[in-house]
């Protein structure tokens, strides 16, 4: 069964009297355990693309339904427990919140949730051993670089185990080595955990060895 | 939650600087509020004590129906005759929170010394009643003589302003004239007995105090105009109410139509300060209330706008629109407490002060200078905790909930 797809879907901006046409009929069908890079000019609807897939927008038509669910008029609370149990986020910006420790950042998704914190902090702790990071635990992302605090994101968005994990050009922010080692502990998690992954990016050497690439040229795909 | 409470507090750590700014706000405010607060409790106390039993009002009085509508133009219609003061004493004097009752008369006529004369206002004392009632007057107030006694039934007790308008002094002779109830002119010697400050400048110059016997000499009546209820020790406060209803009823059983009025809606005094205080009470209360709420909504306003892209991310994460609120209301109630607490400090600090240093100051309208006090009040000083910490909590809500609704997307992508 498929884990996202995306049938005939627009995304329209209205900016005043103009109407941005973000997306312009998209049809994409992502299966569990897949390994997929969105690639696409600035500009050209990845963002929209993976926003719709997150849950966090909604299409102006067409449908996108996550895990077999459409969120076209899901209730909002409906929308924010889909998005916690099944969708993993990574951020271009690392989004970090500035005041919680690594650790304390990666809890919190499963914080959200609810649970026990004792076991909470234990699958955290584990999920940033995975990444690298067993060593930064207490660091606050201001002291940690840039490739560590996109682990800690990337350890963020796994401790729920996501059916999907989305990340919005996750390596655009770090240098091409950095970038690399980021894209190889993604590829590494999908190999051995068969986490599904869905993430854009506009650098085409990063891609060399990805399977799955979905073109994206103004708003539509084209391969 | 744990981690909202530990989100909250970093960024108020984290805003150092402006969030010292709101928790001073808040800590002023609060000791603002129970200074006065305190200040108002131990004045009330006072003036609770003067009136029952500085002025002598006792808690109740119990006056013949229609006397306070028209007992002034025809107090001879008003009054208790000796009879039903005898009757109405024994049912009164069954309830069990009554330590005594007490009949009273008022008389008013013209003070003379042999060459000059004034007016006075006069009530008719039972001696030791009243005693009973007042305890030591010079506890309240500079008193010189002695006190009313029916062994010296002619005796006098006279306000100083009084006093001096006639150059009378302790041991001094002088004439009481009044009308008695049928209207004929009366004269009585008197003998001053005792001089005291009333305490008000109203009463200072006219006030005499006088035996119920002679007053009843000078009225040429038997009965009593009123009669007055002491409540045993401590039974003021809910009893009061309870026990004024027992005693309606009993009277009203017993077949007397009586009105009753209790000490505070007889004291003029106590009534104009409560509502003086009350009115200042309110009017610091507002500045502070408007002064925390804005200083809140502006602090939140601004962390919730610094931190739109975090919300964004937490939103993502899958935190509802319900948890948003809360996150930035827990922030709002723990400045508020914060506050609170430092404002805790402020208020003991003023208070060890005042308790050192004694100060005294004369009311208006007083006229003797009285210690200014300020009363612990347990129960206020946590209940302005409670509403501190709820009204920073509910202006942090106001910019919380705009943040709350705003699409993720734009959170997001915001800088
Ligand atoms: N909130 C918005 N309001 C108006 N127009 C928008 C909005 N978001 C995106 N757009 C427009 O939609 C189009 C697609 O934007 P999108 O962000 O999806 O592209 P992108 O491929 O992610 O670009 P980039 O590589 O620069 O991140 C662009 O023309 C953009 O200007
Ligand atoms: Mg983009």
């Amino acid at each position: 069964m498929s884990i996202l797809e995306f049938n005939k879907v627009k995304k329209e901006y209205r900016l005043g009297e103009t109407t941005v046409r973000a997306l312009r009929g998209v049809d994409l069908t992502v299966g569990k355990g897949e390994f997929i890079a969105v690639l696409g000019a600035s500009g050209s609807g990845k963002t929209t693309l993976l926003n719709l897939a997150g849950a966090i927008d909604e299409p102006t038509e067409g449908e996108v339904r996550v895990n077999g669910q459409a969120i076209s008029g899901m209730a909002d609370n409906a929308k924010a427990e889909l998005r916690n149990r099944t969708i993993g986020y990574i951020f271009q910006n690392f989004n970090l919140v500035s005041v919680l420790t690594a650790l304390e950042n990666v809890m919190l998704s499963l914080q959200i949730r609810g649970g026990r914190t004792a076991d909470i902090r234990g699958e955290a702790s584990q999920r940033l051993d995975d990444v690298g990071l067993a060593d930064f635990m207490r660091h606050r992302p201001d002291k940690l670089s840039g490739g560590q605090r996109q682990r800690v994101a990337i350890a963020r968005a796994l401790v729920t185990n996501p059916l999907l994990v989305l990340a919005d050009e996750p390596t655009a922010n770090l240098d091409h080595e950095t970038a690399q080692s980021i894209i190889d502990l993604m590829k590494e998690l999908n190999e051995k955990e068969g986490v599904t992954f869905l993430f854009s990016t506009h650098d085409q050497r990063l891609i060399n060895e990805v399977k799955r690439v979905v073109r994206i040229d103004d708003g539509k795909i084209v391969q | 939650m744990l981690t909202w409470l530990t989100i909250s507090l970093r960024n108020i750590i984290k805003n150092g600087r402006r969030s010292l700014t709101t928790v001073l706000a808040i800590a002023l405010g609060y000791a603002a509020i129970n200074l006065f607060q305190g200040y108002v409790h131990s004045t009330y106390e006072g003036l609770t004590n003067a009136a029952i039993h500085g002025e002598g009002l006792g808690h109740i009085t119990i006056f013949k129906k229609g006397y306070l509508d028209q007992g002034k133009l025809h107090p001879e219609k008003f009054q208790f005759s000796r009879d039903e003061v005898e009757r109405i004493s024994g049912i009164v004097r069954k309830e069990s929170d009554v330590q005594l009752v007490t009949p009273r008369l008022s008389v008013s006529g013209i003070l003379s010394n042999g060459r000059n004369s004034t007016i006075f206002i006069a009530e008719g004392l039972v001696p030791v009643d009243d005693k009973e009632i007042r305890g030591d007057l010079s506890k309240y107030t500079s008193f010189s003589g002695t006190y009313l006694d029916d062994r010296e039934k002619a005796g006098v007790v006279i306000g100083s302003e009084l006093a001096a308008m006639l150059d009378l002094k302790v041991g001094s002779d002088a004439v009481i004239l009044s009308n008695t109830y049928s209207g004929m002119a009366n004269a009585l010697d008197a003998k001053i007995s005792g001089i005291y400050n009333t305490g008000n400048t109203a009463t200072n110059d006219k006030m005499l105090l006088m035996t119920f016997r002679h007053s009843q000499d000078l009225m040429d009546f038997s009965g009593a105009e009123r009669l007055v209820v002491l409540l045993k020790d401590g039974r003021n406060g809910k009893n009061l109410i309870s026990v004024t209803g027992r005693l309606q009823k009993g009277l009203a059983a017993a077949g007397f139509s009586v009105e009753m009025k209790t000490w505070n809606e007889l004291s003029v005094f106590y009534k104009q300060v409560k509502n003086l205080f009350d009115m200042i009470f309110l009017f610091i209360f507002i500045i502070v209330l408007v002064i925390v709420v804005m200083s809140v909504v502006n602090t939140m306003s601004m962390s919730v706008m610094e931190r739109t892209r975090e919300i964004g991310t937490l939103r993502a994460l899958g935190l509802k629109r319900l948890g948003v609120k809360a996150l930035f209301a827990t922030e709002g109630a723990l400045l508020g407490i914060l506050g609170s607490g430092l404002g805790f400090i402020f208020f003991f600090t003023v208070y060890g002060l005042i308790a050192a240093a004694h100060p005294t100051y004369v009311p208006p309208g007083s006229s003797n200078p009285v210690p200014l006090q300020v009363d612990l009040v347990w129960p206020v000083l946590g209940r302005s905790v409670l509403s501190l910490a709820i009204l920073a909590l509910l202006a942090a809500y106001v910019p919380a909930r705009r943040s709350a609704k705003m699409p993720i997307v734009d959170a997001l992508g915001h800088i």
